[in-house]
């Protein structure tokens, strides 16, 4: 993974969690914090803390986003007759 | 005058002339609606007798009752049990006993309850059993495939998902079942490559063989090109096989006819190619899902002289790797290139041009090609059976008109998602011979042109109007008149339906599924029409349909006694209109979300009378409101339940809302 690609996303512990910036992008925070042109810290430096989150909780957010992308992209994939079979 | 008593002539009927063979022949004949042989063996005696010895194929709705049965059909050879939801072993031991030496063939896909004692105990007793279909025990080990080795005459098995069975099992079923033609494998994940290969070399006379998604390398593959008999080849989803393994073989397999290597992720066109110099006389090809096609893949192609079918399905495909296979390939009858990305006018017109013979094509989701590809299709294809071009939103809606023009012989078309309007439909109503029809979302389409296809298409069997809505009464109407043949049709969503359309249907006898979610116009009194004409109707969806009360569940309990699944989420049902349900004794299948009328006690009460439910799905909140002992006793009985949460806005969050002006389609799932 190239350096600009990736984003650091820190625990309340002072875990670093490096994932993909396409990944953290499916936080709206997170792509606020990373995208607006406020000129902010976290843009710069591509990091971003998260003083009230335990290491253990940001794990499994960081699982979550790397998830919600690969059902974005099945779906994507899938015909309008495909997707409309998991109608209930 | 006294009229002189005549003597009792000797009871004599006509019918006595009437060999049994020849009455055989009739009853094979009313082959359609299970209630017609039930009329002809309440006739008389020697028509009940008659009907008893001819029953050959038994599918049973509950397994309670199987003693009765089979004592009733002693001639039954067939026996399939996947609609029942229990079959324990207590049943299994009552089909040995009564069926003995007929049996050949039994169906225990879908029943769970049993365990290897039973099914040795039914292999000893039957010893003529030549099919056995045993998808979905999750359960069974081991000891019930040494129970099935034991079926020594055993010529077709089916284990797909049977993931605890292992190389052992496997190895007992070869030594024992030295007949075995067809093995399906699909899932079993403890199976490797010991159990394939003793398959490979103890049961020489397999033809077919499905050893999708295990865990399988080169090592049991070169044995199994070593079979003399092997047409059929199935290795979807073998992660174990890649380039080296293939590059390896040294064995070809000359009779192999279809080979199926979707998502086999690790091939590439180096190993294909090795497999291609292998299988020279392959007729059907599967490489859906798997690497790229190019130039390169195409090339290895060359080697299969007799190829007919191709399907690429998922692949990435470039232009010079269509326009080679177009060379390559002499005969081709079938290719398919659903959701390929990279199809484009060039490349597919390339292919189409050199194969004048091509029978059935699908294009789904190919979103780049235009109406140029289309008219390449249509001028060169004209013998063309089966088209589907699903959501191919490039092509202008003038394009269509060519279809119907130039391929007449068309059996099954799929134009759904398309931007296809009245003109195109007119000329589509030439393919005479049309035999299914999907026109959902098809926006642009209204009763003008769809009238057409009623009159003009009277062999009709299949019609999807999915969230048509422009298409009214009136062509429904046209439908019901010209096509007696209707199976399916689907008119959900489509706003203006009103219960004329549903009386008109009625006409259409055959009629087994309707779909008609979404539309607030049609009443119990529609409903009741197609209960009382559709007698046959066996799948009804009146979802979101808020005009359908208890009086509509009351006339489907009356007449629909074929009905099997319904779908009543969103209706104005309370308790007393399901419970009538239950007088319908083959319901199987369930969907009640958003239940407004249904208080927890009605529902649970029609939950217990029907006796038949092996599917239900329910809101979430019923699960606490409900006793857990009723779901135990339910769930012992067979029945599986599905939750979903609520949903907050049923109206708006969750339908698939389209936007055509960018033609984007944006979709969010109900959950």
């Amino acid at each position: 993974m190239k350096k600009e690609d990736t984003v650091k996303l820190i625990s309340a512990e002072g875990f670093e969690f490096v994932i993909d910036k396409k990944a953290a992008m499916v936080s709206q925070t997170i792509r606020n914090m990373l995208t607006s042109p406020g000129g902010f810290a976290e843009t710069e430096h591509r990091e971003v803390t998260f003083p009230e989150i335990s290491t253990t909780i940001l794990e499994k957010i960081c699982q979550y986003f790397y998830w919600s992308l690969q059902y974005a992209s099945y779906m994507e994939s899938l015909s309008p007759s495909e997707a409309r079979k998991g109608d209930a | 005058m006294k009229k002189q008593k005549s003597t009792p002539e000797p009871s004599f009927s006509r019918f006595d002339l009437l060999s049994e063979e020849i009455v055989f022949v009739i009853l094979d004949l009313l082959g359609e609606n299970p209630a017609d042989k039930k009329s002809f063996s309440l006739v008389c005696r020697s028509f009940y007798d008659i009907e008893s010895r001819h029953r050959k194929l038994l599918k049973p709705l509950r397994s309670e009752l199987l003693m009765k049965v089979l004592l009733r059909y002693p001639c039954v050879s067939n026996l399939d049990l996947s609609l029942c939801p229990r079959v324990t072993d207590a049943s299994l031991n009552v089909v040995s006993i009564y069926c003995k030496e007929m049996l050949r063939a039994i169906n225990l896909s879908r029943s769970r309850f049993f365990s290897h004692v039973g099914l040795s105990n039914l292999v000893m007793n039957c010893g003529n059993l030549v099919e056995i279909d045993l998808s979905n025990a999750t359960e069974l080990k081991d000891l019930a495939a040494a129970a099935i080795a034991e079926a020594k005459n055993l010529e077709r098995l089916w284990l797909v998902r049977c993931k605890s069975i292992t190389d052992i099992g496997i190895g007992c079923i070869a030594v024992g079942c030295r007949k075995l033609k067809l093995l399906s494998l699909k899932w079993c994940l403890g199976v490797g490559d010991l159990g394939v290969g003793l398959i490979a070399v103890k049961c020489r006379g397999i033809r077919s063989l499905d050893l999708s998604y295990l865990p399988i390398t080169n090592k049991c593959l070169s044995q199994i090109l070593e079979l003399q008999n092997l047409e059929d080849l199935v290795l979807e989803g073998c992660f174990g096989i890649d380039d080296d393994s293939l590059a390896a073989l040294n064995q070809g397999c000359k009779t192999l006819e279809t080979l199926d290597m979707s998502s086999c992720q690790k091939v590439s066109h180096v190993g294909l190619s090795s497999l291609t110099s292998a299988t020279a006389s392959l007729r059907q090809l599967i490489l859906s899902y798997g690497s790229r096609v190019d130039l390169a893949l195409a090339d290895s192609l060359q080697k299969l002289s007799m190829l007919q079918s191709i399907k690429l399905d998922g692949c990435r495909v470039t232009c010079s790797g269509l326009k080679a296979i177009g060379n390559w390939c002499v005969s081709l009858s079938e290719v398919s290139l659903s959701k390929c990305v990279g199809v484009t006018d060039e490349g597919l017109s390339s292919l189409v041009t050199k194969h004048k013979d091509l029978r059935k094509l699908d294009i789904t989701c190919c979103r780049k090609i235009t109406h140029a590809s289309l008219a390449h299709i249509t001028n060169s294809c004209t013998s063309l059976l089966s088209l589907k071009m699903e959501s191919c939103t490039l092509i202008l809606a003038e394009a269509f008109v060519l279809i119907g023009q130039r391929c007449q012989f068309l059996e099954e078309l799929d134009v759904t998602d398309n931007e296809i309007d009245d003109e195109g439909l007119k000329s589509i109503s030439r393919c005479s011979q049309l035999r299914s029809l999907k026109l959902g979302i098809c926006l642009n389409i209204t009763d003008e042109g769809l009238v057409h296809i009623g009159m003009c298409c009277s062999k009709l069997k299949e019609l999807d109007l999915y969230r048509s809505d422009g298409i009214g009464d009136s062509c429904i109407s046209a439908i019901g008149s010209g096509c007696p043949d209707l199976e399916m049709i689907n008119i959900a969503y489509c706003k203006s339906i009103t219960d004329r359309s549903l009386m008109s249907l009625s006409k259409c006898s055959k009629l087994n599924t309707l779909e008609s979610r979404g539309c607030p116009l049609i009443t119990p009194v529609g409903l009741e029409a197609v209960s009382m004409g559709c007698k046959q109707l066996s799948k009804l969806d009146i979802k979101k349909c808020h005009n359908i009360d208890d009086a509509g569940m009351i006339s489907l309990a009356h007449f629909s006694q074929n009905l099997k699944q319904i779908n009543l989420s969103y209706t104005s049902v309370t308790d007393v209109g399901l419970l009538s349900l239950a007088s319908i004794s083959c319901l199987q299948s369930m969907t009640i979300l958003h239940p407004r009328g249904l208080t927890p006690r009605g529902l649970a009460a029609a939950l217990l009378a029907c006796g038949g439910l092996t599917k239900v799905k329910l809101e979430a909140s019923f699960k606490s409101l409900l006793p857990k002992l009723l779901f135990k006793h339910l769930e012992a009985r067979g029945c599986t339940f599905q939750w979903r949460e609520k949903v907050l806005q049923p109206e708006f969050v969750g339908n698939f809302s389209w936007t055509r002006q960018n033609k984007a389609i944006q979709r969010t799932v109900e959950g």
